[in-house]
């Protein structure tokens, strides 16, 4: 059974009622500070005219950035294959790695393999990119790499969860979500947080999920990683067009059946704000289901973009879609949009022919969402963060294949007040461990700053204490603002 | 789903699910069915009713001028157990 009736801060807890009317009206002390935002003393507030839970809220401080489109690669790309140039590694193929691999590891590996990909340098900031990215490696300007990266857990299901909740422990509240909450909506029309063909596997919807935020700030998708991105829906969207009207009036009278007080007067005052709460996601539901089609109709662009998505074309179609969404989506104030392309990078073997193929349908489509937002003057706003969830071993397995490696690897950002042209952070010579290093956690923390948010700051009560998204950590990597 | 606190219980897709599902609709016309072949002609009789099989209660007398005036405007007594299926004292404790 749900208990509808349980916030802290502002609304009587059923404990608080009972207290309350046995005299102890001490319970009810302390409860007008806003129960969403867990900030004690300076920082932001929501606007005091409106107690909806997805109001837009000010930021701690001035933001770089309003919202993010996560570009995620499930399986796990490999850093030296595809941005993380290593020419010791080409020059040493087939020789030992000259020093110790980690002491945990996924499985064995061999000697070092040499990239099959040739790297060059593109762009006025000549930064690498090998042959797998051509189209994205024209826009290498727009690209701010962060090279460093590092987690701790080797096996896909932690790893997601690490890079999507910041643990891979506890069931946590996902990045989007605590960004939400923070930040609100800026389309009270649709969610907040989408995210479209996840994964169901690996976390599956504790990456998505709020945890123990409210669930007003869980993600919602839209078909998972087994549907093509053509047929992805939210699911039960619309109602029959003849049932339009009627569902007008049943929701009226569920509202004017839900306000009628009962006849217990201190149990009404508890059920206010859940009841108007949950009529609120009703309206929601309402109106989703005008906005959310049009906002999801691919078929309305022009063929130009559609091929600039890569809509044309077979290889490119599926992940070109779903960029084409997520640009909508963006477009039309979703805060946090992830498009998945799912647990294709995972080249334990094969890697030569494999991660050609992954990249061959993620590059134009990328590429195209990238210049499709700089041209609507979206870019500077949005933005967008590309990787997975730990790199690959510069030594081999199964002859042309690499294991997973939370030791060292790279995503980029663009967009969104970060410095194109530049990167942060640096592996070893081989591309084996961080050196210069970003953990899963100092992104986390970058990507909140670039939002304006203060992850020291960004905290919700939770079972007693504060959380965050960075836990106890987390280094804000400034060099990798504009 | 969530837990703990649950000031905004719930989310669009849940509501989605209780407004268009096929498992909501089909189940409330069956139960609309039900009722108004027991109740034969009587309208509040078959409102009587509804409200016993959902919420395990007799409707007050604001209610039942709700819901009569909800099927004279709709003509449509599976709409009514609809809403009742939807409402947060069927699906949450009070």
């Amino acid at each position: 059974v749900i208990d509808p009736v349980t916030p802290r801060r502002s609304l009587p807890s059923r404990r608080n009622v009972l207290r309350a009317a046995a005299g102890g009206v001490a319970a009810l002390a302390g409860l007008s500070a806003h129960p969403l935002f867990g900030l004690t003393g300076a920082g932001a507030r929501l606007d005091p005219t409106s107690n909806h839970p997805l109001a837009p809220r000010r930021p701690h401080f001035a933001p770089r950035a309003k919202r993010v489109i996560f570009l995620f690669m499930h399986g796990g790309p490999s850093q030296i294959d595809t941005f993380d140039y290593k020419p010791l590694l080409e020059r040493d193929n087939g020789k030992p790695l000259p020093f110790a691999k980690p002491r945990v590891q996924f499985a064995e590996t061999g000697n070092l393999l040499a990239s099959p990909w040739k790297f060059a340098q593109h762009g006025q900031s000549g930064m690498w990119a090998s042959e797998l990215f051509p189209h994205v490696a024209k826009q290498i300007d727009r690209l701010c790499f962060l090279k460093g990266l590092h987690g701790t857990n080797p096996a896909h299901g932690g790893a997601l969860l690490a890079l999507h909740t910041g643990s891979d422990t506890f069931v946590r509240p996902s990045m989007g979500s605590w960004i939400l909450y923070g930040l609100g909506t800026e389309n009270p029309d649709l969610p907040g947080f989408v995210t479209v063909c996840p994964s169901l596997g690996h976390g599956g919807v504790n990456n998505w999920s709020s945890a123990f935020l409210p669930g007003t700030y869980q993600g919602t998708p839209i078909g998972n990683a087994g549907v093509p991105a053509a047929q992805a829906v939210i699911e039960h969207l619309t109602a029959l067009p003849e049932r339009a009207h009627l569902e007008r009036v049943q929701l009226d009278l569920l509202a004017q059946l839900e306000r009628a007080a009962p006849a217990d007067a201190a149990l009404a005052s508890a059920r206010t704000d859940a009841l108007e709460a949950r009529l609120a996601s009703f309206e929601l539901a309402y109106r989703m289901q005008d906005v959310a089609p049009r906002v999801l109709d691919i078929e309305s662009e022009d063929d130009a973009t559609k091929s600039l998505y890569g809509l044309d074309d077979m290889r490119t179609a599926n992940f070109g879609r779903q960029c084409l969404m997520a640009r909508r989506l963006s477009e039309a104030g979703v805060r946090f949009v992830q498009c998945s392309h799912s647990y294709k990078w995972d080249q334990h073997g094969n890697l030569e022919a494999d991660h050609a193929k992954n990249a061959s349908e993620v590059d134009l489509p990328i590429a195209g969402l990238l210049t499709d937002l700089a041209r609507r003057g979206l870019l500077d706003e949005t933005l967008v963060l590309w990787g997975g969830e730990f790199g690959r071993t510069p030594t081999a397995q199964d002859g042309n294949g690499r294991d997973h490696n939370p030791d060292g690897f790279t995503m980029w950002m663009a967009g969104g007040g970060t410095r194109g042209g530049s990167e942060h952070g640096s592996t070893d010579d081989y591309g084996y461990y961080a050196v210069d290093k970003i953990h899963v956690h100092d992104l986390h923390a970058t990507l909140l700053a670039l939002l304006g948010l203060d992850h020291e700051r960004l905290t919700y009560r939770h079972a007693g204490r504060d959380f965050r998204l960075t836990d106890v950590a987390g280094v804000v990597r400034r060099s990798a603002f504009a | 789903m969530s837990i703990d606190r649950r000031p905004n219980t719930t989310i669009a897709s849940q509501a989605l699910w209780l407004m268009h599902s096929p498992f909501v609709t089909e189940n409330a016309a069956e139960l609309a069915a039900r009722v108004t072949h027991d109740a034969g002609d009587d309208l509040d009789l078959a409102i009587e009713r509804l409200y016993a099989a959902v919420l395990s209660r007799t409707p007050n007398s604001r209610e039942l001028s709700t819901a009569r005036a909800f099927l004279e405007n709709t003509s449509d007594f599976a709409a009514l157990a609809h809403v009742l299926v939807a409402s947060s004292e069927f699906l949450f404790v009070p």
